[in-house]
Order: C-alpha cells, then structure tokens, then sequence
C-alpha cells in the first residue's frame, strides 16, 4: 500500500453518447478502433519521451471505452502537471487530425472533440486479492482526487477554448510556478453530483509549449502541420489550435527551417485575433514576430502588440519584459530601466530584470 | 719402208715427202729454238723478279725493323710510365685492401649495432605505430563522443532557447 501525489487525467470523446446514438455499430466501433490507437500511441510514446518508467513505478494508465485515465507520480509534482498538459492538449491534436475527424472535416461537419479534466491529488495504490487471485496482480488507485478528477473532466463539455479543466490544486500550483506557461478562466463554481458543495473548476486559456509538437511520435508527425493549417482555415475552428499553431511557427522560425514562415505566422496571428477569446497570449505572439522576424520586423509594432497585452494583462511579465528590452534597443535608457523596475516591482527575483538593473547601476 | 726402199718410179713423191719431212723438221728445231728463248727469257725473268722480289722482302724487312725499332724506342718510355702506374696501382689497391680489411673490422661491429638498432626501431616504431593505431581509435572514439556530445549540448541549447521563448510569450 503506497500513498503517493498524483497528477491525474481524465480524458473521453465529449459527444460519444450522440455519436453511439447515430452511428450503426459497426461505424461506432470503427470510430472507437481509430480514437483508441490515437490515444495509445500519443501516450505510450510521450510517457516514454519524457522518460516515465511506467509499470506503476511512476505512472500508470489506462483506455477504456472512450476514456483515458492518466496517473502521474514522479515526485516532481510540477514535471507532472506540464505533462498532464502536454498529454492533453496532445490527444486533442493528435484526434483532431485523425483519419476520421479529416474525413468529418472534409465533410464539413462538426468534428467529435476531446474533454479533459486535470487535478493534483493524494491517490492510494495497492495490489487487491482479488486481483491477485485472477493472476492480474495490477494496483488499483484509490483517493478522493480521482473521483473529482472525473467530475471536472465532465465539466469540459461548458468550455470554449481549450476544453481542457482543471482543479484549484492543480491551478494553485501553477500560480506559484512561473515554468509553465499556462493561463486559466476565472473559476467556474459547478456543484457536482455526489460531492454536496460547490467546486471551483478552471479552464485552460492558453498553454504555450514548444514540445507539443515536435514531442509527437513520428508516425503523426507527417503531415501534422499542414493539417492544422487546413483546420484553422476551417469556418469554425478551435481557439486552442490556433496558439499550437503560432509556437510552431516560432520554433520553425527559430530554427531558420524557413525564412518566410513569420509572414504566415503574422496572418494567421491577426486572424487568431479575431477567433480567440484570450488574447494576451496572441498580442505576445505578434510582438515577439515584429521582433525576431526577419521579413516583418518592427519594433513600433511591438511595442504596440505588448503595450495591448499589457492593457488587458497589466501584470504580463513576458509582455513587460519584452517592452523593456524594445525600449532598451530604442536607446530609451531610463524607459527601459523603468521598465525593469516594473518588473521587479511584481516579481523580485526576475533574473533578467535583475541583472539590467545592477548594470544601470553598476554604469552610473 | 725406207728412202731406199722407195720405187723409183716416185722420185718425186718421195723428193716432195722428203722436202715436207725436212721442212717438218726444221719447223720443229725453229719452234722449239723459239720455245728455249722464250723459256731463258721467262728465267730470266724470274730471276729478275725474284732478285726484285728479294730487295722487296729485304726492304721490308729493313722497314719493319725500322718501325720496330721506332716503337720501340717509343713504347720504351711508355712501358716504363706503365710499369711505374702498374706498381702505384699496385700499391693503391693493397692500400685499398688493407683499408677495405681495416673497414671491415670496423664496419662488422657497427653493422651488428647497427642491425640491432634496427630491430629494436623497427619493433619500437611497430609498438609506436600500435600505440598511434590504438591513439587513433582511442581518439576517433572520443571524436564521435565529443560529437555525440556537441549534438547533446546543441539540442540542450536548443531546448532551453526554445523554453525561454515558451517564458516570453
């Protein structure tokens, strides 16, 4: 018997019940073969990416029906909720670009989304007799988590962006780590069956990693892109999908694979604009392109996109420091020094922001 | 048959036979009178051809002897000039030999030494060329470490700059 913090996801087809209503069995079943092996393959391969051992030393998991079931205890609870979040927001893409859901688009009908819910939590895990006695000698993980998990999960269906909710433990721990570059909804209060009381459920507005795509296995990485592509060109396309889009096309930028690719991304930046609902993240996009991008940069710009950021996110640190150094490549001294000033002001131990300082004073 | 024997009734036949017999005859005593002239003449000839024959000879005894003498008299001093190069030549080689003896009680010690030498280079350069081959290895492995290893600290740096971007944004 074993007591460990565990991040746990819940994962399920979010109109699996309508799909099994209209589908005949056999197309139902079809469904459900595809929507299995993409869901196995995506997490087989991350776990093993990111160097889980699996076997319930450090993870465990499991596809039943349409449902996943992730459990994360590597005791590094912060390297387990960014994998959570990457699992998620992986499955998600990983369907989205099916061979069903392509069809399904190409169709131009709505496709058939994935629901997530995330929380942090004490599980029990222990090996029952029974178990034993059927010569599958597995753990069964217990805990309250779990069974809140799942009713978060369920809340998934009221999202608009990511669809991807979390609990105040796990949301709690991502205010206090600044690594994970993930923002939440305002808490939504949802009373939920069984549990008497009311619980504050989040949603993920945005989460910007770069591993999202380039950790996926190879066998999906063909043709990804373009896929994605193609589904925000799509009249109603996911919110979320768009920010996947854009950091790919930072890292391409980034790693010069192509030279033109921020013009792109700046169409399709502007176009995210007018889609997504969290915009902070979009407008810090856009800045960091009229920065680094060699065909459209143009720090006027820049400033602009972070100073609009800025306005719906006054405490933006990214948004701060990066208008910090625009000021600082201007040749605006003692704005740019404010501008550090500021940062330090919300967050004293900011490294860079410290260190500019020192040399202001260290100069003067 | 005789003269006297003749019938007399052949006077002239055997007076015209008489008369060609004897001018037979004296054909012949002319022929061979002419014939012992012609033979002194050739004697004589030959006698003075080889009384010619005779002083030719002799002359040419006189002129070999000349030149004989003349090579002689030149060669002399020559020959003399030979036998004296003969005898340095001489002396040069017993010089040569006795150094060529001398040499070799020198060299033989020192061609041992250096045929020694040699082995022990030849063995130190295949231990040193053994010792370079493992260097080689030793080295290629560690390259294709260091590279391996540049490829890590390239994808590191790449993950870093990629998560400080993820920071930025």
């Amino acid at each position: 018997m074993k007591e460990s913090n565990a991040t746990i996801l819940f994962a399920d087809l979010m109109n699996s019940t309508e799909l099994a209503k209209n589908l005949t069995l056999q197309e139902y079943d079809d469904m459900l073969v595809n929507f299995q092996d993409t869901l196995f393959e995506v997490v087989s391969h991350h776990l093993d990416y990111f160097g889980y051992k699996g076997n319930g030393i450090d993870s465990e998991w499991s596809i039943s029906g349409d449902e996943l079931r992730v459990f994360l205890y590597s005791e590094n609870i912060y390297f387990d909720i960014s994998n959570a979040l990457l699992i998620a927001t992986k499955i998600k893409l990983a369907w989205l670009s099916s061979n069903y859901n392509q069809k399904v688009l190409s169709e131009q009908r709505l496709v058939s989304r994935i629901g997530a819910g995330i929380n942090c939590g004490k599980v029990i895990k222990d090996v029952r007799p029974w178990r034993v006695k059927i010569g599958k000698a597995e753990p069964n993980i217990e805990g309250y988590a779990i069974n809140l998990t799942k009713r978060i999960e369920s809340a998934s269906r009221e999202g608009n962006v990511y669809q991807i909710m979390v609990g105040a433990s796990l949301y709690k721990r991502c205010q206090q780590n600044s690594q994970i570059n993930v923002t939440f909804s305002k808490a939504k209060s949802l009373v939920f069956k069984g549990l008497g009381q009311k619980i504050p459920v989040y949603e993920v507005t945005s989460f910007v990693n770069f591993e999202i795509l380039s950790s996926m296995p190879v066998s999906l990485q063909k043709g990804l892109l373009e896929k994605i592509e193609n589904t925000v060109r799509d009249a109603m396309p996911e919110p979320w999908v768009f920010i996947v889009l854009l950091r790919s096309y930072i890292s391409k930028l980034n790693s010069n694979n192509d030279e033109d690719v921020d013009l792109k991304a700046l169409e399709i930046g502007q176009q995210a604009l007018e889609v997504v609902e969290y915009k902070p993240v979009i407008y810090n996009i856009l800045g960091w392109l009229h920065i680094n991008g060699k065909n459209v940069r143009n720090l006027e710009m820049a400033f602009h996109y972070f100073d609009q950021c800025l306005g719906l996110q006054p405490k933006n640190e990214a948004a701060l420091l990066n208008r910090a150094r625009i000021l600082e490549e201007m040749g605006q001294i003692d704005l740019a020094r404010h501008a550090y000033q500021e940062i330090l002001f919300q967050n004293q131990q900011h490294p860079v922001a410290r260190r500019k300082i020192a040399e202001y004073q260290s100069a003067q | 048959m005789t003269l006297g024997e003749l019938p007399t009734g052949g006077l002239y036949i055997d007076l015209g036979l008489g008369i060609v017999v004897f001018l037979l005859l004296f054909y012949e005593i002319a022929v061979q009178y002419r014939t012992r002239k012609k033979i002194a003449e050739l004697e004589k000839t030959i006698v003075t051809f080889q009384h010619d024959q005779g002083e030719v000879l002799k002359n040419l005894e006189d002129k070999a002897n000349t030149v004989t003498d003349m090579l002689f008299a030149k060669t002399k001093p020559l020959a003399n000039k030979l036998n004296e190069l003969s005898k340095r030549a001489n002396a040069i080689l017993e010089r040569s030999e006795a150094f060529r003896q001398e040499l070799d009680d020198k060299v033989g010690p020192l061609q041992a030494a250096i045929d020694d030498t040699n082995t022990k280079v030849n063995s130190s350069h295949d231990a040193v060329r053994k010792v370079v081959q493992e260097g080689k290895s030793e080295i290629e492995r560690m390259a294709k470490e260091v590279e391996g290893f540049a490829e890590e600290i390239q994808l590191m740096k790449n993950f870093i700059r990629e998560g400080k971007i993820d920071l930025e944004l």
